[in-house]
């Protein structure tokens, strides 16, 4: 379906419309605010020698490969969702969104896991850890935590959208819409799991 | 997909509360976002003349203060920490609840629809949202007022390591700074809601023939800025996100090993307070264009239309902000020339800060080109557009000093960079402020502001502007600091001390002055000869509408516009211009 | 226009198999600095995947990615500038 509309007015010049859009533009922006974290995390482990490594190949690397394709599956089957609403199949649409849902939520327990693990018996913290190097626990923390506050917004918001898909009051766009966001927030993952655990792959 | 220009009218709101409090009228949304920043810059400009009192009567006792600050005057005595707590606020107020908050999200709300003849904004609740975000923030803003300790110290620049480490660094360094990061990450998130909006209402809601290379100036600047918030409150908020974490979560980005605060070694290691100002100053920088070119847009359009001659090169001005909201990312480090920075990136930010003066230049000779020949009306509106061109020359011409590292090295932290911002920030955005003012009231207000008063008002704020700021380069070089609470127990300045008192005495005359704005503003409200639907005869669509416009703006039928914005002196008789929607197809 | 079921299942396998191909390349032990290179790399085609076909920018018209991408890799670029200076405090450090 194009519409016609170009750079002369009249319609979108790009033939999408206002809701996708507007979640282009806030995905963009967001990219450069979790841009500006990652270069923070680059600064502050150049400017530290010895920056530890301490991940080794199980748990951690295992846990959070497991989660990475959590969340890689997650967005495939909201890549489905968003097809199947364009085609017009709303129960298919909602199974997959739920499916992406519980998805990311196991996302965050398995992140959340990991966490108190790492916490407990690795005396890793916000603060402090074991090599002194206090900036290796303030920059997980923050780099994951920051993407974790995005996965549970984003649960919340599909659930809302899900639920409006059911009920018949939202469209396809809406969906497309919620999963411009999700598949962003899967994109990224793809930038933390290796910048944070490969990197810090025990040696 | 619903056609968007086609699908959102606005039934006419019912109630109170609906129509002027939680309205989603985006004309309604501006008015509000133009008051508080109204209440702003008086709030703002009472610390400045708070401050500037202090400054050269450094010694004598005011009840007032006392009053108001028993911790921060108790004797009637302004301490230098609550010298440094109101230099923060007003900065800060003015900064972001001012000149971020009236050019882009006041006027550009009213009339960025209007001009291109959309019915409102494209996500007009979201709309609503990022204005009562605004307000929740600067609401926290000014609880620091109130708070344990008082207003913070750091400036609006907040450097660390002061600002990250706690109450230890000083009174209103704990509450009052942790609301003054939270307020700024509200606005940070009220703003990006706010571009998020501009951006896909410029791309998406145009009217039919209204292309990019159609649209008035002012709305390519609202559209640039709008790129530039994108992206550069998207970094700050990282930075606010990270400072908060220091003071609330213990951690270090910001914080080196060794220090030693009020007596105390901080159990900190491994961060740099350089990280904040380069995550600052990628945001500070293109913040000065975020408030300056609105202003901009805004100026070429007036000129425009008080000369009645088209825009000198409008392709060329359209493509000047673009480049200089583009550069305006690349020359942060400006700030930081002796910070420590590598001096290589030095004179690479040196390089590019140079570079901003030629399409400033280009900008500025095409509003001489503009104006050049043609039948000038020196109304308000046009005086203050004058004006902004004035200041913002005599302040970029100092820019060009302190974007070279070996001046800089002296001039940095002096009154010259006071000068020289609140010349080309300060004070020709708030000129472009007043422009916008006298030029658009009649269409928000459907009456005339009164001219003699708006004349006196222009005179008496330009000629104390440039008593104010000009001094204060002198003082700069002379080697005064800035920042100072008290500059006569030094030797080396006592001679400045005549300098000082004549700037206090013409900003209390400028600040009192503006008190006739404010009378002119409302006594027009209400009792000011009724306007026309077009009384300048400009071009632009806004203008085709009634005084004031309806709640849906052109209804479902847009106008179809067929020329550029600036069609003035046309060659046939009596009528000298052409609106856009008018005339052939062009 | 939009992605088939099976574009998008080869796309998930892929990014899965590049997501193994990561997790292998950090046991070889290779220097940092090429670690690091190659890992963003295969990070940065793996995003160009999620955005072509799960959020189906190629599918739109080419403007769209036009509008969007350039401006943000010219600023995260912009932002690698500073770097150096964390260079810098290494050595005034230690
Ligand atoms: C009546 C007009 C004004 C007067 C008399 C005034 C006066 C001052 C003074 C005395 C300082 C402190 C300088 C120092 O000690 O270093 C200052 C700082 C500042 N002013 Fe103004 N000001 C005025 C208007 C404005 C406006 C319109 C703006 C909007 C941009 C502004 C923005 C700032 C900023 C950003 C600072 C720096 C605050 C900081 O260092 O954190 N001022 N002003
Ligand atoms: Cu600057």
């Amino acid at each position: 379906m194009e519409r016609e509309a170009t750079w002369e007015g009249g319609g979108s010049p790009f033939a999408i419309g206002v809701k996708p859009l507007g979640m282009w533009l806030f995905v963009v922006s967001d990219a450069l605010t979790f841009s500006a974290l990652l270069v923070t995390y680059t600064y502050c482990r150049l400017s530290n020698p010895d920056w530890p490594t301490p991940f080794h190949f199980s748990p951690s690397i295992l846990f959070s490969t497991a989660m990475t394709f959590l969340l890689l599956s997650s967005s495939f089957t909201m890549a489905l969702a968003v097809r199947a609403m364009k085609n017009g199949r709303r129960r298919q649409t909602v199974r997959m969104m739920a499916a992406t849902i519980a998805m990311g939520l196991g996302f965050v327990a398995l992140h959340l896991n990991e966490w108190f693990h790492l916490m407990r018996v690795g005396n890793i913290t916000l603060t402090d850890n074991p090599w002194h190097q206090p900036l290796f626990g303030a920059t997980f923390f923050g780099l994951t935590g920051l993407h974790m506050v995005h996965v549970c917004a984003g649960s919340i918001y599909l659930a809302i959208v899900a639920a409006g898909v059911a009920r018949g009051k939202f469209g396809a766009e809406d969906v497309e819409t919620s999963g411009l966001y999700w598949h962003f927030v899967d994109l990224v993952w793809m930038f933390i799991f290796p910048m944070v655990y490969l990197m810090s792959v025990a040696r | 997909m619903e056609n968007p220009t086609a699908a959102k009218v606005h039934a006419p709101p019912g109630g109170f509360l609906r129509r002027y409090v939680f309205s989603t009228d985006h004309k309604v949304i501006g008015i509000q976002y133009y008051l508080l920043a109204l209440f702003s810059v008086f709030l703002g400009m009472t610390l400045s003349a708070l401050m500037r009192y202090h400054l050269v009567y450094p010694g004598e006792k005011q009840h007032l203060f006392q009053l108001l600050w028993p911790n921060g005057a108790p004797d009637g005595i302004m301490t230098p920490e609550l010298y440094l707590s109101l230099m923060t606020m007003h900065g800060t107020i003015m900064v972001f609840f001012v000149l971020t908050t009236a050019p882009q999200s006041g006027f550009g709300n009213y009339f960025l629809p209007l001009q291109i003849g959309a019915p409102d904004m494209a996500f007009p609740v979201l709309n609503m949202l990022s204005f009562w975000t605004t307000l929740l923030s600067f609401l926290v803003l000014c609880s620091a007022f109130f708070a344990d300790g008082g207003a913070p110290l750091g400036g609006w620049t907040a450097y660390p390591p002061l600002s990250a480490t706690g109450a230890i660094a000083g009174p209103g360094m704990g509450t009052g700074m942790d609301l003054w990061i939270i307020s700024i990450a509200l606005f940070c998130v009220a703003s990006l809601m706010g571009a998020i909006n501009f951006l896909t209402t410029v791309l998406e809601m145009r009217a039919k023939g209204m292309s990019l290379m159609r649209m008035p100036l002012t709305c390519w600047g609202w559209f640039v800025t709008a790129v530039i918030s994108l992206f550069a409150f998207a970094v700050l908020l990282t930075a606010g996100i990270l400072l908060l974490l220091d003071r609330l979560g213990g951690t270090s980005f910001f914080l080196p090993a060794g220090l030693v605060i009020s007596d105390r070694v901080l159990d900190h290691s491994g961060g740099s307070p350089l990280l904040w100002q380069h995550l600052f100053w990628f945001f500070g920088h293109p913040e000065v264009y975020i408030a300056i070119l609105p202003g901009m847009g805004l100026v070429s359009t007036v000129l425009s239309v008080f000369s009645r001659k088209p825009v000198f090169g409008y392709k060329a001005m359209a493509y000047a902000m673009v480049a200089i909201g583009l550069l305006g990312f690349l020359v942060w480090g400006h700030h930081m020339f002796i910070s420590g920075m590598s001096p290589y990136s030095a004179i690479a930010f040196s390089v590019l800060t140079l570079a901003i003066g030629v399409p400033s230049a280009i900008k500025t000779f095409n509003w001489l080109g503009t104006i050049w020949g043609g039948q000038l009306r020196l109304t308000t509106a046009m005086l203050f557009a004058l004006g902004f061109v004035s200041v913002f020359v005599s302040g970029g011409l100092t820019g060009l000093f302190l974007g070279q590292p070996a001046l800089d090295l002296y001039f940095h932290d002096t009154y010259f960079v006071v000068g020289h911002f609140h010349m080309i920030m300060g004070v020709a955005s708030i000129f472009g402020i007043f422009a916008a003012t006298f030029y658009w009231f009649p269409k928000v207000t459907g009456r005339m502001m009164s001219e003699p008063l708006g004349k006196i008002h222009f005179y008496c704020t330009f000629l104390g502007a440039y008593a104010i700021f000009i001094p204060m380069h002198f003082a700069g070089i002379a080697g005064n600091p800035r920042r100072y609470a008290d500059f006569t127990q030094f030797d080396f300045l006592k001679d400045l001390a005549s300098v000082h008192k004549f700037i206090t005495h013409a900003a209390l005359f400028t600040a009192v002055i503006q008190l006739l704005f404010l009378w002119n503003l409302f006594w027009s409200w209400r009792r000011g000869a009724k306007a026309r639907e077009n009384p300048w005869n400009a071009t632009t669509l806004e203008w085709a509408l009634p005084s004031p416009p309806p709640a849906h703006n052109f209804g479902i039928n847009p106008p179809l516009v067929k020329r550029g914005p600036y069609d003035y002196s046309l060659p046939q008789g009596g009528k000298d211009f052409l609106m856009q929607h008018e005339g052939e197809e062009e | 226009m939009q992605p088939t079921v099976r574009q998008l299942a080869s796309v998930w396998a892929a990014l899965l198999g590049f997501t193994l191909v990561e997790v292998g390349l950090a046991y070889p032990h290779l220097s940092a600095a090429l670690f690091l290179i190659v890992l963003l790399a295969l990070s940065v085609g793996k995003s160009a995947m999620i955005i072509g076909f799960f959020m189906h920018l190629k599918f739109e018209r080419r403007a769209l990615s036009l509008a969007l991408f350039p401006l943000l890799i010219v600023f995260i670029l912009v932002l690698l500038a500073l770097l150096p200076d964390a260079e810098r405090l290494r050595e005034m450090r230690f």
